[in-house]
């Protein structure tokens, strides 16, 4: 630590009766040039050590924000998964049929409970059929060729409905486009 | 001085980072993710994409997406090898003047523009990230890439706006990372197992003097194997588990097969820390019968089974290169570990057992090449000049509170210079004064620890306790020389100890110890003197018309002279007289027990709370 004391000791020449007051000068230029480098370098590291943190500080603020965000994500993502295997099981209505009418009311009651749930939590869901294509919000897995040049890159099927939360997109929608055939 | 961006521009992925406070960071892109697929299209309504927007409508827009472009830097049209990529490529790739060209939208891009646009788009989100502008960059390439491969990464740089200061290796920026560049004459092996690439190189560490230098002695691969096989594997084992069960074939259903592929891909990531995955997929399919599920269990023994063909392969690879590079496995000091595929334990296995020593592999490996290209920036920003050592405190510190705790204000490790301050109060009601006990060490109670000092902070209003607020704070200095200040806050009364004096203390706490013994010595034997001759004024007023006056004058001269003799130092004289005064005054008991018997209770107890109250006063 000693090593970044001013060295004030160091200023003090030797008291050589011989020396010329012009070497003197000299030398005493030369350790004030020394000293004043050396502060400058201190007071940069300083201003730089402030700034440092001061940025730290801002960011890190943002990363909290930004942390509890993606940990709810998270969390979300799971709980789409589960609203989308309640979309799959709804969707085979002739199975469905098949099920006593209490037990479909209850499941049906378990999807609905989930989707407020989701809806709760700021999720909003994205249905995007016959809509234009748009890679921001669809994820396509697959094309159906079309003849109609209108069609083209037009959503024909949501194989799977994509969520946004407070405005970000964070499923897309999986889907079907039509791309034209020659 | 701007920061310089470490880029790590791969072939199906990139990543960035910078030093940011002596280390390395990666920063993530406008998307969130800390890597951007290195895929740039140009979408049907003419806008232009890179990453994972890019990659997503791929598959709408196959001809005018462009993946994959890291295999075309640098190369001929005439290549064997860029006529192979032609053949299977979804988009066109066509003779340029110099070299290759990729068709986008009907128009044509050399390799270099199209990384330029990857390259742009990792500046500006690095930009947007940091709040800076940032101009130059440190980018890294394959060790086997040659001159005119490296000259066109360079030269995408500059498109993209950087001033491009240096293009190293992908091994020896991993090298950096873990800092291995310090040592001296050792033989590094790189194995780099990524998604859709396996390398492997073994580096020379040399130079005997100030310069040192990162050679590479061998480099080997296969550009057409990576993680991307394995999870393909999977898919095919799910699926054929699953025609085994029911009959029916689900890879050829987009949604089927699209969940397939996220659950074999989350199996995958599960079995690097467990030995057995879940797959479940309910509702995959349906038929006459009805709904189908999956539910499958696949074992890290089983997934070995399914990747072994590539485990094996990528071992005799990194076998041949050994030996490409004159170095005996022996040989080879360290194993870096690169690349997210090499998370699984069986590979970290395979690499151990060929080395017969443990890889590194503490940073995370999909990251660690961007990390090192950072580094080489942080050399060339001058970051890692070590003007400024900066210290810890090796112990706590801390002041006492109530119940004898140690309440730690700065916590050990903690960065110096530094400043803590806490609010305190006091335990009692109307306690005007408070003693501020300052402690060093780790443990629980002040006792246990290491006083530094004391001082008392006097003048507070009396009031209710817990009311006062008593600031205290800490100052560490450079030096790890600590000043300690009370505040009222009420009266905004304060009171210091400067650092001098708790050095001075110090010094005297160990120069004093032997006489701070005897004086405590003293001191008690005095506090036990005084207690005995309040106990035995109060017995013989309390017990008066009982004690014979002849015990009763003996206790009385006992007394005076335990007082006088009290006033003393001589630590030994006031035991002494203390002891007499003491036995003088079993005497009393003895008469009060007797009385006792004749009587009912003796009155003993009231004795004790005299005793316990003196010590209390």
């Amino acid at each position: 630590m000693s090593k970044h004391k001013p060295h004030v000791e160091d200023l003090e020449f030797e008291s050589e009766e011989e020396t010329a007051p012009t070497d003197k000068i000299k030398s005493l230029r030369q350790q004030l040039l020394a000293a004043q480098t050396e502060a400058k370098e201190y007071l940069d590291g300083w201003q730089r050590a402030r700034a440092d943190y001061a940025n730290l500080q801002k960011s890190a603020a943002g990363d909290k924000l930004r942390l509890g965000k993606q940990a709810k994500q998270t969390l979300l993502l799971d709980l789409i998964n589960l609203a989308d295997t309640f979309e799959l099981a709804r969707s085979d209505e002739t199975a469905l049929a098949t099920v006593p009418p209490a037990w479909r009311q209850g499941f049906e009651h378990i999807h609905k409970d989930l989707l407020a749930i989701l809806n709760r939590h700021g999720l909003t869901v994205i249905d995007p059929l016959g809509e234009t294509f748009d890679p921001k919000q669809h994820e396509p897995l697959g094309t159906a060729p079309t003849t109609n040049p209108s069609q083209d890159h037009q959503i024909v099927k949501v194989l799977k409905k994509g969520y946004a939360l407070e405005d970000e997109i964070i499923r897309p929608a999986q889907v079907t486009v039509a791309t034209l055939s020659n | 001085m701007a920061k310089i961006l470490g880029i790590d521009l791969g072939t199906t992925n990139s990543a960035m980072a910078v030093i940011e406070g002596g280390s390395p960071k990666i920063i993530e892109n406008d998307e969130g993710n800390r890597t951007t697929p290195s895929i740039v299209a140009i979408s049907k309504a003419g806008e232009r994409l890179v990453g994972l927007l890019a990659k997503r409508q791929a598959i709408t827009n196959p001809a005018n997406t462009i993946y994959g472009i890291k295999r075309l830097m640098g190369h001929q049209f005439n290549d064997p090898h860029v006529q192979k990529d032609k053949d299977s490529a979804p988009y066109k790739i066509v003779a340029g003047d110099k070299g290759v060209k990729v068709t986008m939208n009907g128009q044509d891009y050399r390799p270099e523009e199209i990384s330029a646009m990857i390259l742009g788009k990792l500046k500006k989100d690095a930009e947007a990230k940091l709040g800076e502008k940032i101009e130059e960059a440190v980018i890294t390439v394959p060790a086997y890439f040659d001159d005119s491969q490296r000259k066109a990464t360079r030269d995408a740089g500059e498109i993209a706006g950087f001033k491009v200061r240096r293009i190293i290796n992908e091994p020896t920026a991993a090298a950096l990372a873990y800092g291995f560049d310090q040592k001296k004459n050792q033989q590094i092996a790189v194995y780099d197992f990524g998604g859709g690439t396996f390398d492997i190189s073994i580096l020379e560490i040399g130079g005997d003097g100030q310069e040192q230098s990162v050679e590479v002695k061998s480099t080997d691969g296969d550009s057409h194997m990576g993680g991307e096989d394995i999870d393909q594997k999977i898919i095919k084992w799910i699926g054929e588990e699953f025609k085994k069960e029911s009959g029916i074939d689900i890879t050829k259903d987009e949604l089927a097969l699209q969940r397939l592929k996220e659950s074999a891909e989350k199996a995958k990531h599960e079995l690097s820390t467990t030995t057995e995955a879940e797959i479940n997929i309910p509702f995959i399919t349906s038929d006459a019968a009805g709904p189908k599920h999956l539910l499958l269990k696949l074992s890290r023994a089983k997934l070995e089974e399914l990747a072994s063909e590539y485990i094996d392969r990528s071992i005799e690879i990194t076998k041949r290169a050994i030996e490409a590079s004159g170095y005996k496995i022996g040989d080879i000091d360290e194993v870096i570990l690169v690349g997210g595929q090499t998370r699984m334990p069986a590979i970290g296995q395979a690499v151990k057992n060929l080395f017969s020593k443990e890889p590194n592999r503490s940073i995370n490996p999909d990251e660690v090449v961007a990390l090192g290209a950072a580094v080489q920036a942080g050399i060339f920003q001058g970051d890692v000049k070590d003007v400024l050592l900066l210290d810890v405190t090796p112990l706590s510190l801390g002041i006492e509170t109530m119940g004898g705790v140690a309440t730690k204000l700065i916590d050990r490790n903690t960065t110096i210079p530094t400043t803590k301050s806490q609010i305190f109060s006091t335990a009692a009601d109307n306690q005007t004064q408070v003693e501020i006990h300052i402690v060093q060490g780790e443990r629980e109670l002040a006792a246990d620890n290491k006083t530094l000092g004391r001082f008392i902070l006097d003048g507070i209003a009396p009031a209710p306790r817990g009311l006062p607020q008593v600031e205290v704070s800490f100052d560490l200095d450079a030096n790890g020389i600590l000043s300690v200040k009370a505040k009222d806050k009420a009266t905004g009364k304060e009171q210091s100890i400067r650092k001098e004096d708790i050095e001075k203390m110090k010094q005297d706490a160990e120069v004093h110890a032997e006489e701070d013994k005897k004086k405590k010595e003293l001191i008690e034997a005095k506090n036990l003197g005084e207690q005995l001759i309040y106990t035995a004024e109060k017995s013989l007023k309390d017990h008066a018309d009982k004690i014979p006056a002849e015990t009763k004058a003996d206790i009385e001269s006992k007394i005076e002279e335990l007082k006088k003799i009290k006033a003393g130092a001589d630590v030994a004289t006031i035991k002494t007289a203390t002891e007499a005064l003491s036995s003088s005054l079993s005497k009393i008991g003895e008469i009060m027990s007797k009385a006792a018997q004749e009587q009912t209770k003796p009155e003993e107890k009231k004795d004790d709370d005299n005793i316990r109250d003196a010590e209390t006063n």
